[in-house]
């Protein structure tokens, strides 16, 4: 009796297979539990047995062509019986397709046009042979290093997004560490005209690389609070006339989380794998915008400084980040950063955390706006600041707590300059 | 420690090995009254008698093949060829009976000898004094082939070749018998097949031996100067050869140059090539590359004869190309 071989569904997720070889050839004798073809599968290479005893008698798909699960593939009967049924059930079975690997899909091949007949077969013959080392420019073919293929493969990268400075154009290991680093990795729309294609800065790759990595490894969350910004306009105010150093909102913000982070310990800390690393000092850093990304210098031990100390360090630390004159030491090591956008017109955020800190503080600028207070609506001024926070090591309530250890201490802003 | 000629080495393996089982003899031409035309033999005839140091006619097919025999008939020759260029003539004792006896007797009989003497260029030797042939000797199953590139290499690789029950062929370099370097005062044996890290680095792997060790040093000096780190790996043994060291330093840097003195065509270095593309495919960042001399007889001319041989600039500029900076 006339037995169907067809692609079989080998796994949950597998929807087509490849028949890569067949076994047997047409016409030869099969008997049931004989291995006739290998298949691939989109885990593995696998072997097809046959079901039933008699011949091959035909070989639906050619090797390498890529068939959907339950296509038929070969038909086994006897020498002399009719399978005229099953052929006819099998020229069904169109989606057969060349099988084409990973990463080399070409785009769909258009039928060729027809051919005068006045070309003669010879000049034919001749142009295909000329064009013939072409076929592996073809859109779609992606020269690689071997190297550069298994990183890309490992990092989820696609290699026809990235430009190949090796010899030829071929993608060799730094493309696909650039394009690690890149936070769309992938440009998937060439160019179009007049557009302008700046190479990365050193900067900004070590921005794109820690700040992708910071966003896919931490979980983050957000915390936000509305302040009563009030006090703060008045001491800001106060001291625009002095003499000395100049004491704004960053300064005051910078002394209130030095000193929250001693009230909360727990957001002045690091995830280090295997522990939670406690930090000694309580370390603000501050980010400061340059004209090609950012960096974030450290006032140390803020909570021991006075706000005219850290008024004068800031000044100091931002002069020279703007130079790109400052130390490793000044940009590394804060238990947590301010990142303070509210000169702009942005009323709330969330930044992302630098790590190894576990938290980075968001402010928006201070709104003047309605607000109510014992049953009236009066006039007032309030500030938006939000915590992002490492979730492996603070907790939702540690993030309030903190926020709140800030807000106490902005509302009363005298108490800070003591 | 104690620091001694490359020559010296060599002498100091024979003298002990021929000390430690008297089965070991010496045989060539000028070994024994001459004291060796590279002096390796000095003091042997001397020390040891003429049954011992057997000075032979300019026959090598006559020599190397009664070697052979002596091997085969349990003794343990050591049978200098002046030149690997004249072992040609004794190709057939070399490659049809030494390489072979052992398996076509069911392991009946051994040949437990090792034939020594220089490969490759010197200084003006012209084309037929000139050749380095170990890519002909290490082709053959049942030979093996080391090319000791230091004195300690040369003493060590020498006295375990003389133990070795298989015909092993020690090919020195004649430029390198004056070399001098660090030979510990005791025993030292360096096992067949084990290669050295001669100097680690983490940009490209330079694969050397024999005196383009030394150029492969040089080239290693001047690309640090430019940042570039290269490792330099010594096989020692060409065959059996120690895959694992050479693979793994591959692994290491993504890159590999491979450095040969002979052609360049079914070269070693073409092995090596070879087997560094099938096993450490996945991790290559750029093509091997090999450094080898031109595709020539090498020529009397001095100027000549230093633009075929591989030295520390094509071997520095082949690193560039590895790592896409040329």
């Amino acid at each position: 009796m006339a037995g169907r071989i067809i692609m079989p569904k080998l796994s949950d997720t597998m929807e087509e297979g490849v028949l890569v070889k067949w076994l047997k050839r047409e016409g030869e004798g099969v008997a049931s539990g004989d291995v006739v073809a290998e298949v691939e599968t989109d885990k593995a290479v696998l072997e097809l047995e046959a079901y039933t005893d008699g011949v091959l008698r035909k070989q639906m798909v050619p090797e390498g062509a890529r068939v959907p699960v339950g296509a038929l593939l070969g038909v086994i009967a006897g020498d002399q019986e009719s399978i005229d049924a099953l052929l006819a059930e099998g020229s069904k079975a169109e989606q057969v397709r060349p099988f084409a690997p990973t990463g080399t899909e070409g785009p769909p091949v258009t039928p060729a046009k027809p051919v005068p007949p006045s070309i003669q077969a010879s000049v034919l013959a001749e142009v295909a042979q000329r064009s013939a080392p072409a076929a592996s420019e073809t859109p779609g073919t992606v020269t690689a290093s071997p190297l550069a293929r298994r990183l890309a493969e490992q990092r989820g990268i696609d290699l026809r997004a990235i430009r190949g400075t090796g010899p030829g154009g071929r993608i060799v290991e730094r493309d696909v560490a650039a394009a690690a680093t890149s936070p769309t990795p992938a440009v998937t729309t060439p160019p179009s005209a007049g557009d302008r294609r700046e190479p990365l800065s050193l900067m900004r790759a070590t921005i794109a690389k820690r700040m992708t990595e910071s966003k896919a490894t931490i979980p983050h969350f957000y915390v936000t609070t509305e302040i009563n910004a009030g006090p703060l306009l008045e001491v800001k105010t106060r001291f625009a006339d002095t003499a000395g150093p100049k004491i704004g909102v960053t300064e005051l913000l910078v002394k209130a989380m030095g000193q929250a982070l001693l009230a909360v310990p727990r957001v002045n800390a690091s995830f280090a794998g295997d522990a939670v690393v406690f930090r000694a000092g309580a370390h603000v850093g501050v980010a400061v915008a340059l004209e090609d990304g950012i960096i974030t210098p450290v006032v140390r031990d803020a909570d021991r400084k006075s706000v005219g100390q850290i008024a004068e360090a800031l000044a100091d630390l931002t002069d020279r980040a703007r130079r790109k004159a400052l130390k490793p030491e000044e940009y590394q090591g804060a238990g947590i950063s301010l990142s303070n956008l509210g000169m702009f017109r942005v009323d709330e955020f969330s930044a992302i955390i630098t790590p190894p800190e576990a938290a980075v503080l968001a402010v928006g600028r201070i709104v003047e706006t309605a607000v109510i207070r014992e049953g009236r609506v009066e006039a007032g001024h309030r500030m938006r600041i939000t915590l992002s926070a490492d979730h492996r090591v603070i907790d939702g309530v540690i993030a309030a707590k903190y926020l709140e250890e800030v807000a106490a201490r902005i509302e009363n802003p005298w108490q800070l300059l003591r | 420690m104690s620091v001694m000629a490359y020559r010296d080495a060599l002498n100091l393996a024979l003298r002990e090995e021929m000390h430690r089982d008297d089965r070991v003899f010496i045989m060539g031409e000028e070994v024994g009254a001459y004291q060796g035309a590279y002096k390796v033999t000095k003091g042997l005839l001397q020390e040891f008698g003429k049954r011992r140091v057997i000075d032979t006619p300019i026959a090598e097919a006559g020599f190397v093949g009664a070697g052979v025999g002596a091997a085969m008939a349990g003794l343990r020759p050591v049978v200098e060829v002046m030149t690997f260029n004249f072992a040609v003539a004794a190709m057939d004792s070399i490659v049809n009976t030494a390489a072979k006896v052992h398996y076509m007797s069911g392991g009946q009989v051994s040949v437990p000898m090792v034939i020594r003497g220089p490969g490759g260029s010197a200084r003006q030797l012209a084309a037929q004094h000139s050749q380095a042939l170990e890519a002909w000797f290490c082709h053959v199953p049942g030979l093996k082939v080391c090319a000791p590139g230091t004195p300690r290499d040369a003493r060590g690789l020498l006295k375990s070749a003389i133990r070795d029950d298989n015909p092993v062929l020690v090919i020195e370099s004649e430029l390198l018998y004056g070399a001098t370097g660090e030979v510990p005062q005791a025993e030292d044996l360096i096992p067949l097949g084990v290669a050295a890290i001669v100097r680690p680095g983490r940009d490209c792997a330079v694969i050397a031996y024999s005196k383009m060790v030394r150029e492969a040093l040089a080239a290693a000096d001047t690309l640090a100067a430019e940042g570039i780190e290269v490792e330099v790996v010594d096989p020692r043994t060409l065959r059996p050869f120690d895959w694992d060291t050479v693979l793994a330093s591959v692994r290491k840097t993504k890159r590999a140059v491979v450095v040969q003195e002979g052609w360049t065509f079914c070269g070693v270095a073409a092995e090596i090539a070879a087997k560094i593309s099938a096993e450490a495919f996945d991790e290559l960042d750029a093509p091997v590359e090999r450094v080898t001399s031109l595709d020539v007889p090498l020529p009397y001319a001095r100027p000549l004869e230093a633009a075929t041989v591989p030295e520390a600039g094509r071997i520095a500029a082949a690193v560039k190309k590895a790592l896409y900076l040329v």
